[in-house]
Parts: C-alpha cells; sequence; structure tokens
C-alpha cells in the first residue's frame, strides 16, 4: 500500500489543481442553445417534424464570460396529457402549434464557433468517438461548417437528454481548453499532404 | 528510440507517463480521494480528472525533458474501468493526439499492469496475480494472449477492502487499502469469516455481507477491535488468492509469480505470496507503489510495446470500453 511519505508526485485531489471548479478557459467559444444564438454564433430553431409532437426546444440563454460553453442550455418538456385527453397544444419559435403526443421527439442542438475549420473538425474527430457509445440510447450528430461544430441530439428520454448534454459540454469545454494550451504541430503540417497519423 | 506518452485514469487515479526504450522518464499522477466512509462516484472522479489532467500532462513533459515533437505515441486507457473518468481522458488524448500528429493507441489497463510489473521486475514468464479495486485476475500467458485462470466471479479483492473501510469510516487517504493494512498490523485476534475458492475462481461479496453484517455488534460487544477485524479480512482474502494463484501455478508449471495491481502493494500479501511461492520453489516478483497503483507510465509502457509491434488506433476506433477483457488483447509484442 502507499506510504504516505513517498510518492512524492501523487498528491490528494483538494490541494492543487481547480479541484473539479468548472471554469472557461476559452472566452472565445460559445455555445449557442436554440432560439437565443447569442451574437457571433450560429443556433439552429427546432422545427417540429410532420406528424410527431413538437417534443421541447431548448431555454434562451446566453453564455457568460467565465462560464462552460451552453452552461445556460436548458430542455423545457411539455406534460403528458392524462388518457382519453386531448394533448395541449404547445406553440413553437415561429409561432406554430403542434401536438404534444406520448412519444414525443426530444432534439436539442448547440453550435460552437472555433477560430478555425482545423480546430472545429480536431473537436469533432475528439468528441464523436464518445458519442458513439451513446447511440443505442441516443442519437448525436455532428456537423463542421467552416469554423463552426454543430451538434444535434435526437431522443425520447428527457433524462438521458440531460445527462448525455451534460457530459458533452463537459468534454467540449476540456477539448477547448486542451486546444487552447498545446502547441497546433497538426495546421502546420496538414497542408503538406498525408502524415503519418490518425 | 520511440518515446510514448501514457494517459491513465480508469479509477480515481489519474496519471500521465512517459516511456522511453524501457525507461520511464516521468510519471506524475494524482488521486481523487472522498471522505471517510464514502466512495468515489464516476461523475465526481471524471471532473476531478478534467481538473487536472492538462498540468499533469504539463508536468509529465517538463519531468521527462521532452517536447512533443520527441514523442512519438500517444497511449491511453481504452477499458476497463469507469465510463466517465475514461472518456474524459480518452477525449484528451484524442485532441493531443491530432494537435501533435502522433499516432493514438488504446492501450487494455490490465495489460498496462502486466507489462509494467515485467518491465520493472525482468519477470521472464510469470503467472500474474492481478489485484486492484476493480479488477481481480489470475493470468498466465499463452499463445499470444494474456490467458484468465482464475478471476473473482463477483467484486474484486480491492473493492472488498474499500467498501470494508467504508464500514468502519477508515479514512480513503491516502488509500483505504493502506490505511486497513496499517491497522491489521495492529490487529491480535483472527475472526473466522466466510472463506469462498469456487475451483480457479473466488468470491468476495460474501465475506463482505458477512462482515458488513457483523462488524458493528462485535465491535460493540468488545468482541473484537477494528484491527481484529482488518487483520481478520486480510488474512482470509490474501489466503484466498494465495490458492488460486498457487493452483494456476501448479497447472501451468510455473516458477514465477508476478503481482500487480494497487493490492500488490500490500506487504502483508507479498509476504504470503513469497510463502507459498518458497513452498514451491518458485521465486515472487513485486513492484513498489509508483508502479502497482495506477499510473500513466505503465500505459506508456503497454503501448511502446503495442507501438513497436505495430499497432495504432485509428480516431474512428478510439471509443472506451468499460468492459474490456485481458485476453481481447492479441500480444503480437512477445513470442
Amino acid at each position: 500500500m502507499q506510504n504516505p511519505g513517498e510518492g512524492a508526485a501523487d498528491r490528494a485531489s483538494g490541494e492543487e489543481g481547480e479541484d473539479g471548479q468548472r471554469r472557461s478557459r476559452s472566452p472565445d467559444a460559445q455555445a449557442s442553445s436554440q432560439s437565443s444564438a447569442p451574437e457571433g454564433s450560429h443556433g439552429n430553431l427546432p422545427q417540429p417534424s410532420g406528424g410527431q409532437a413538437s417534443g421541447s426546444q431548448a431555454a434562451p440563454s446566453s453564455p457568460s464570460p467565465g462560464h462552460p460553453v451552453g452552461s445556460g442550455a436548458a430542455v423545457e418538456e411539455a406534460a403528458a396529457p392524462p388518457e382519453g385527453e386531448q394533448a395541449p397544444l404547445v406553440p413553437g419559435p415561429s409561432g406554430d402549434t403542434a401536438t404534444a403526443t406520448r412519444n414525443r421527439l426530444l432534439e436539442f442542438s448547440v453550435a460552437v464557433p472555433f477560430r478555425s475549420p482545423v480546430e472545429a473538425d480536431m473537436a469533432r474527430r475528439s468528441l464523436i468517438a464518445n458519442a458513439q457509445r451513446q447511440q443505442v440510447t441516443i442519437q448525436p450528430e455532428f456537423t463542421v461548417n467552416d469554423s463552426t461544430l454543430t451538434v444535434r441530439w435526437t431522443t425520447e428520454d428527457p433524462v438521458l437528454f440531460r445527462i448525455y448534454i451534460n457530459a458533452f459540454l463537459e468534454q467540449l469545454a476540456l477539448v477547448m481548453r486542451n486546444i487552447q494550451r498545446l502547441e497546433l504541430v497538426a495546421v502546420v503540417k496538414r497542408g503538406r499532404g498525408r502524415s503519418n497519423k490518425p | 528510440m520511440p518515446a510514448v506518452l501514457g494517459f491513465e485514469g480508469s479509477a480515481n487515479k489519474i496519471g500521465v507517463g512517459v516511456v522511453r526504450d524501457g525507461l520511464v522518464l516521468a510519471n506524475p499522477r494524482r488521486t481523487y480521494i472522498t471522505a471517510p466512509g464514502t466512495g468515489f462516484l464516476p461523475g465526481d472522479t471524471a471532473r476531478h480528472h478534467r481538473a487536472v489532467i492538462l498540468d499533469l500532462l504539463q508536468e509529465a513533459l517538463t519531468e521527462a525533458g521532452l517536447t512533443s515533437q520527441e514523442i512519438d505515441c500517444i497511449a491511453y486507457t481504452k477499458g476497463p474501468g469507469m465510463g466517465a473518468p475514461l472518456a474524459s481522458v480518452a477525449v484528451v488524448a484524442r485532441t493531443v493526439a491530432q494537435l501533435w500528429n502522433k499516432p493514438l493507441l488504446g492501450v487494455n489497463h490490465c495489460i498496462g499492469h502486466i507489462e509494467m510489473g515485467r518491465l520493472i521486475t525482468g519477470a521472464i514468464n510469470p503467472t500474474v496475480l492481478y489485484v486492484s479495486g476493480g479488477n481481480t485476475q489470475v493470468i498466465s500467458y499463452s499463445e499470444h494472449r494474456y490467458r484468465i485462470f482464475g478471476e473473482t466471479i463477483d467484486i474484486a479483492v480491492g473493492n472488498c477492502l474499500d467498501r470494508f473501510a467504508r464500514v468502519l469510516k477508515i479514512s480513503n487517504d491516502p488509500s483505504p487499502g493502506y490505511n486497513i493494512e496499517q491497522m491489521a498490523k495492529r490487529g491480535k485476534k483472527l475472526v473466522e469469516l466466510p472463506y469462498t475458492v469456487k475451483g480457479m475462481d473466488v468470491s468476495f461479496s460474501g465475506i463482505l455481507s458477512f462482515i458488513e453484517d457483523v462488524a458493528q455488534r462485535m465491535l460493540a460487544t468488545g468482541e473484537c477491535t477494528p484491527e481484529d477485524l482488518c487483520f481478520s479480512l486480510q488474512e482470509t482474502v490474501f489466503a484466498m488468492l494465495v490458492e488460486i494463484t498457487e493452483r494456476a501455478m501448479a497447472h501451468c508449471g510455473s516458477k514465477e509469480a508476478l503481482i500487480v495491481g494497487g493490492v500488490g502493494c500490500n506487504r502483508r500479501l507479498q509476504e504470503m505470496m513469497e510463502t507459498m511461492c518458497q513452498e514451491r520453489g518458485a521465486q515472487l516478483f513485486a513492484t513498489d507503489e509508483r508502479f502497482c497503483i495506477d499510473n500513466g507510465a505503465m500505459i506508456a509502457q503497454a503501448g511502446w510495446e503495442m507501438f513497436q509491434a505495430g499497432h495504432r488506433t485509428p480516431l474512428g476506433d478510439s471509443g472506451i470500453t468499460q468492459r474490456y477483457r485481458t485476453d481481447e488483447v492479441e500480444v503480437t509484442w512477445r513470442d
């Protein structure tokens, strides 16, 4: 067993580091949730699918400096109607209404601007491997347009929704801190053709 | 002379190590320690790892005296372990591999322990007793696989010890197992506990349930002391481990035994294993807490072997696996 007097390199948490406190070190990055995209970010407003419930949409939020990206995003749910009663009508973002049914599909998307397309794609490749484990219960879609990484989730389970999105946002913050702190060797070499990598 | 950087974070230890040609150049580590009477939860553990991993990475490079250009490969723990911590560390490994344009290697945590044990001790072809908070296996190498000869059928021996420590509210600093070991040294009375060996396998859930049930009563009546219970638990579970290890050694005709994993630091376990080995004319190998306890260098060392053998993990296949069996890996770097 470990001798407290030895192993100086092994120190308990809480004595150093951030001890789990969530702080953003990437003031450049912003995540926008649905319907209240701050200036400079890109958001996708959820649209009711034909014949299906509008599901939920993210509550308005504006990321503020010092807070992890996407921390203000939230998902609202429509209450399930009692059996035999007609479901209440839920206004959509553009004033349209939709009927909430029992099997409503929840959607949420977040768009994160990076400094360059290379960084955005790098973040996508770092994060997508973890997300692929989740595909049985929740379907994430990753796309990169120019310097913006957009991730969209759809699921019927609101609890899983919250869990996965929170986990994703925490990992996204880590990736962004990682990119900021380390030297970007790949950017220089990428333009010179194939390299010996992943 | 390739240099490999390894990330480990499958449980409550987060480590970053650098290994080059069998030399450990750096091996800093942090441990997430919770209050007495509690264990560590995946989300909280992952949060701890995310908070310190980039500092650890920098510390490792500084300690090794290397720059990113001098690193040839990035290795990380692919599994087994806790999902959230594994995923957080893997994300960093992928990002670093892309930033530095280096190949990526997903490493089996158990094999990391074995390869580090072989490197440090020089054991040639030992029967391995791998004992930690998350795993308990008896392993022997055969035809390019680390074969599992025996294992726990429920919880790991370290998990049994850690959960018993919670019952007595023993401190988790530096680790509950270490504190149980120190208390056991002061134990005088052997309390009879359930001894469960099933052929080549062991079971610890029964002994844990039993001791959790009787501990408070026995302590309240003064039948025994907490030190006696620690002593009795260690003697019983370690005897079980010695039995199944000896059985595997007899089956394989092995003359070497190697203990790896966090519980392998326990001096009493090493003593009992040494006695068994001496009786069989075999040799016991063990490492100290730098390499017994989860660390980044062991992942780097296993990664080094895999890198030399031509293994690579494409980014698309770099997901983590909570249940990653030791014998799933084709050990192409050994004859």
